[in-house]
């Protein structure tokens, strides 16, 4: 299933034309494909440790066509855009206060939610003509649909709040639809907070999930109003966290906080049934062919894999060795999954192999805080943070400072890298042969060499917000496309590092050209 | 030998009936401008402007009633213009005044007028500043001259610039900002298209190949409304596409894309001091005011590359394939070579105050004030190893340089003439043999410049003193000329005052 979701937090304020947040792994940030990534405190699946944040990523949409950059900058009420292939610069006035901006798959229109006049920009990428449509009050979380026909904003209680209540009262139940191609909205109440939001492939159907319902929203019929399926008791209901759906519409899957069952949703005959899986769910993923679902369960410290053609009941259960408390699934572009935990001090990670079902677990330096594998598959860039293992084993160098681990999935030899300060971000180029690492606080753009394990260090002008690799443009394996990173500066400061000539070439200042006049 | 024109001799006879001297300011030696055929001298007493000739003659351009706030000369020197002004009585605007109008009806309006053919002219407010003209010569650009004494009746517009049409006669007033400090034109060197104005916090371009010249585009500069960013240097790329500029207290340097519009800064790694266009090989050169090091900025993708000094050299004069690089701070100048990217340095005895290379870059000659008057001569033709001495030669002066003039000399070599403080001499350097000699004039030299290939010296005195030379002597005089108009300047004095 191909899907775009931004839950709105502050941090999350470029996007690679709907394909740059997916190569990105950024600590702090909700997005990826699923809503999660390393470090989401809001992905939380119990009180001692939480869920395992996804780093899962889908392959790049191949395009032909002219691709663009787009950043929000919220303090200045505009959106810039860079075009990749001549980095020219050119900022425009949107709404007041944009805290979100989305690219549909075809790179054709960027989508700008404008928290503080409760509006959504609908931009032609090309020619940045603009319209505007109101949407609700008092919403913090944007979803775009695959096909990018429908954007779906709602308010998320575990996102950030964006201070967009316009007046005193607020709802928190409501959700907008905007149809992107046509420029209208269209408000529906669901009776309910949503917690996540999945979508058909084809677009045409969202569902959003709460603790206690599901709601499914025909996003191609302006007039019907969403329909509710109940999957807990309303009274005391668990707290859902995730939701994935079949690539058919057919089957909803949803994770919920301690509990010991995945919900499985027939979403045709709106039959609901809790299959029971290993204790401390804390991971639920689609298998990258969308034939199926993996539960990744923690504290029973193995893996459910659910086939969508029947998944009343789990197909197979493969246990991790020794009972080792990995709790997220990264998958790629090959048959492996690699299994980890960033919020336990386990140091170590284990290779599934999804064909013979065979565990493999491999050390660590030190426990991890973010996993990225390559898209190939072939490596895999570990965050560490100052936290040592429980068992005194940290080795020297690397105790009480933060670091970072490459690590050949081929031959599993590692490299270790004491940093200065923890990891801000992190991204993979989509051959698999370039990393990239920004440090917090810290003016310099690190440069990892998958192939070799080796890195260079760049200087930045100045300390680094975001980070992220853009589309590659022919496909085909010649350039390499660059890598970007957003920089703190009162203007607006972005530098694009050319892999294949090794040089950094920095925009700065593209706020001011909101306010050129012509 | 001494001329008078006709007009000048009763304008002077007049005067001495009535005057014993005219004032010492009736003309100021360092002021004078050169035409490509004549020396124009601005008589601000007077209210007058004095053309003189090589040949001696000198003649009285009458801007009457007007009075003359300053001259200016196309860049090529073929044409010359006047800033006028004029006070007249609100209530009779038709008559100038003599003694004043009564309170509160006095007004004064103000000109640009063709010193060929003065019956040509442009209003232009009195509060509009000096003329920036473009290459092609068909334009003339003034801002708004803060400093200007005289503002006239009425409200002004602080934010305008006037664009005047020295082909077909057209003026303009274009707003493009507060406090317009400076321009530059784009397009063709033979047929200008365009202009980008300089102005507080924002830069504005002005199309000049339309009808009507209007504003294109305004670059903002801050995005804070309480910040005041001065623009200081401004560099046009040779594509006409991109508008370099610094601006003040700031190593951030503006690239302006003029023609998809959009800003972007590249920081520079320090405070400039000059930014120097290197269109040969299209890029711009930076210097700075407090780094041993000289940045190239390439005008496709803008980035920098640094070039070591070995001292902070803040000035620069350039060449075609070289450019000479100073500081009046250190004992220390270089060549660089412009397409290698390699410095000579220079060894020099004393900081230079001012420094001078030769038209043909064959030798430099710098003059420093502050440990007695010192002239170094700095050899800048490369040997067979393509390096330049690295050393100067040092030459005392008797007093400090006042004013110098390259001139080719006989023998197919150049000539330093240069005029020293205090010293009734026009002394001569030969180069390259360095031989020196002097020529004694009658009179205190104030100002050395040249018309054509004719050279003059410039005297202090209140009559007005222009020698002409050729070879080694003095071989006219231009006499007199500072008392045109002066029997109209008394009638400016109250009683008291009158001799």
């Amino acid at each position: 299933m191909w899907m775009f979701v931004i839950t709105l937090r502050a941090s999350l304020a470029l996007t690679g034309c709907g394909s740059s947040s997916y190569e990105g792994a950024d600590l702090d940030s909700d997005a990826g494909d699923d809503g999660s990534s390393p470090g989401d405190p809001s992905d939380s699946a119990d009180s001692d440790a939480g869920a395992e944040p996804d780093d899962d990523r889908l392959a790049l949409r191949p395009s032909q066509s002219d691709v663009f950059v787009f950043v929000a900058n919220r303090d200045r009420d505009t959106v810039t855009r860079v075009e990749v292939s001549t980095q020219a610069v050119r900022t425009l006035r949107v709404g007041r206060r944009p805290v979100a901006v989305a690219v549909t798959s075809d790179y054709a229109t960027a989508v700008v939610y404008n928290a503080g006049d409760d509006t959504v920009s609908v931009i032609d990428a090309r020619s940045l003509a603009q319209r505007v449509v109101p949407v609700r009050d008092n919403l913090n979380a944007l979803a775009l649909a695959p096909d990018g026909a429908h954007a779906v904003l709602w308010h998320d209680v575990d996102g950030v709040d964006v201070g967009t209540i316009s007046g005193a009262a607020a709802s928190y139940q409501e959700v907008s639809v905007v149809d992107v191609g046509a420029a209208t909205h269209r408000a529906s109440v669901l009776g309910f907070t949503p917690k996540d939001i999945a979508f058909t492939p084809d677009g045409a159907t969202a569902v959003l999930v709460a603790d206690s319902t599901l709601a499914v929203l025909d996003l191609d019929d302006d007039d019907r109003t969403p329909e509710l399926v109940r999957i807990a008791d309303p009274f005391e209901p668990p707290s859902a966290e995730e939701i994935v759906l079949d690539p058919s519409g057919r089957w909803a899957l949803v994770r919920q906080r301690d509990a010991d069952a995945i919900v499985v949703v027939d979403l045709e005959a709106r039959t609901v049934t809790n299959v029971p899986v290993g204790a401390e769910p804390t991971d639920l993923d689609l298998l990258p062919d969308g034939s199926g679902a993996v539960v990744v369960s923690r504290g029973a410290g193995e893996v459910a894999v659910f086939g969508f053609d029947d998944p009343s009941e789990p197909e197979r259960v493969i246990r991790v060795p020794d009972g080792t408390r990995l709790g997220a699934a990264a998958f790629a572009g090959d048959d492996r999954a690699v299994l980890y935990t960033t919020v336990t001090s386990v140091a170590r990670f284990a290779v599934w192999d999804t064909v013979t079902d065979t565990v493999l677990l491999q050390p660590l330096v030190k426990p991890a805080t973010a996993v990225s594998r390559t898209p190939d598959g072939s490596s895999l860039l570990v965050a560490h943070g100052a936290a040592d293992r429980d068992d005194g084993l940290t080795p020297q160098p690397y105790r009480r400072r933060p670091a970072i681990s490459l690590v050949s999935l081929t031959d599993f030899r590692s490299n270790t890298i004491g940093l200065s300060e923890p990891v801000l971000s992190m991204a993979n180029s989509a051959d698999g042969e370039r990393g990239y690492v920004v440090l917090e606080g810290e003016p310099v753009l690190e440069i990892l060499d998958h192939r070799q394990l080796t890195f260079e260090s760049v200087s930045l002008r100045s300390v680094p917000e975001f980070l992220g690799v853009l589309p590659d443009l022919d496909g085909e394996g010649g350039d390499e496309p660059a890598a970007w990173v957003s920089q703190v500066h009162p203007l607006g400061r972005l530098s694009f590092f050319d892999p294949d000539d090794g040089r950094l070439q920095t925009i700065t200042g593209f706020e001011l050209n909101a306010a050129i006049e012509e | 030998m001494r001329t008078l024109t006709s007009r000048a001799v009763p304008a002077a006879a007049l005067l001495l009936t009535a005057c014993p001297e005219p004032p010492w300011d009736a003309w100021n030696p360092e002021a004078v401008l050169t035409t490509d055929d004549a020396l124009l001298v601005p008589l601000p007493v007077a209210g007058e402007v004095a053309r003189l000739a090589p040949d001696g003659s000198a003649e009285r351009i009458d801007l009457d009633p007007w009075r003359v706030r300053a001259v200016e000369v196309t860049p090529d020197g073929t044409r010359s213009f006047a800033r006028v002004v004029a006070q007249v009585c609100e209530s009779d605007p038709g008559a100038p005044i003599d003694r004043g109008c009564t309170d509160g009806d006095a007004v004064v309006l103000g000109r640009i007028v063709d010193l060929d053919d003065p019956a040509r002219f442009w209003d232009a407010g009195p509060w509009f500043g000096p003329l920036a003209f473009s290459p092609d010569g068909r334009w003339a650009v003034a801002a708004i001259d803060e400093q200007a004494s005289v503002f006239g009746g009425g409200l002004v517009s602080l934010d305008s610039v006037l664009v005047v049409d020295l082909v077909d006669g057209g003026r303009f007033e274009v707003p493009v900002g507060f406090r317009a400090s400076r321009v530059a034109f784009t397009g063709p060197s033979d047929a200008v298209s365009g202009l980008v104005v300089l102005s507080q916090s924002e830069v504005a371009t002005i199309a000049l190949d339309v009808d009507v010249p209007v504003v294109g585009t305004t670059f903002p500069l801050t995005l804070d409304p309480g910040a005041q960013v001065r623009p200081v240097d401004v560099v046009i790329t040779p594509d006409d596409r991109y508008a370099l500029l610094t601006v003040a207290d700031s190593p951030d340097l503006y690239v302006l894309d003029l023609v998809d519009p959009s800003i972007n800064l590249v920081t520079l790694p320090g405070l400039p001091s000059r930014l120097v266009a290197d269109p040969t090989r299209d890029r711009t050169l930076v210097l700075f005011r407090s780094r041993p090091e000289l940045a190239v900025l390439d005008h496709d993708r803008f980035e920098l590359t640094s070039i070591p000094l070995g001292a902070t050299l803040s000035e620069a004069s350039l060449g075609d394939d070289e450019a000479i690089l100073w500081s009046p701070e250190v004992t220390l100048a270089a060549r660089l070579d412009l397409a290698a990217g390699l410095v000579d340095p220079i060894a020099l005895n004393f900081p230079p105050s001012r420094l001078e290379v030769a038209p043909d870059r064959s030798f430099a000659v710098t003059f420093a004030w502050t440990a007695g008057a010192r002239l170094e001569v700095l050899d800048l033709r490369p040997g067979e190893d393509g390096r330049i001495p690295d050393e100067s030669r040092p030459f005392g002066l008797d007093g400090s340089a006042q004013d110098l003039l390259f001139r080719e000399a006989g023998d197919g070599g150049t000539e330093l003439l240069l005029l020293q403080e205090g010293s009734p001499r026009l002394f001569r350097l030969a180069w390259p043999s360095l031989e020196t000699s002097s020529l004694r004039l009658d009179g205190q030299p104030v100002a050395l410049g040249a018309v054509g290939d004719r050279p003059y010296v410039a005297f202090s005195d209140p009559w007005g003193r222009v020698g002409w030379v050729d070879g080694d002597a003095l071989v006219a005089e231009s006499y007199g000329f500072a008392g045109f108009g002066l029997g109209d300047w008394a009638r400016y004095l109250r009683e008291d005052q009158l001799p």
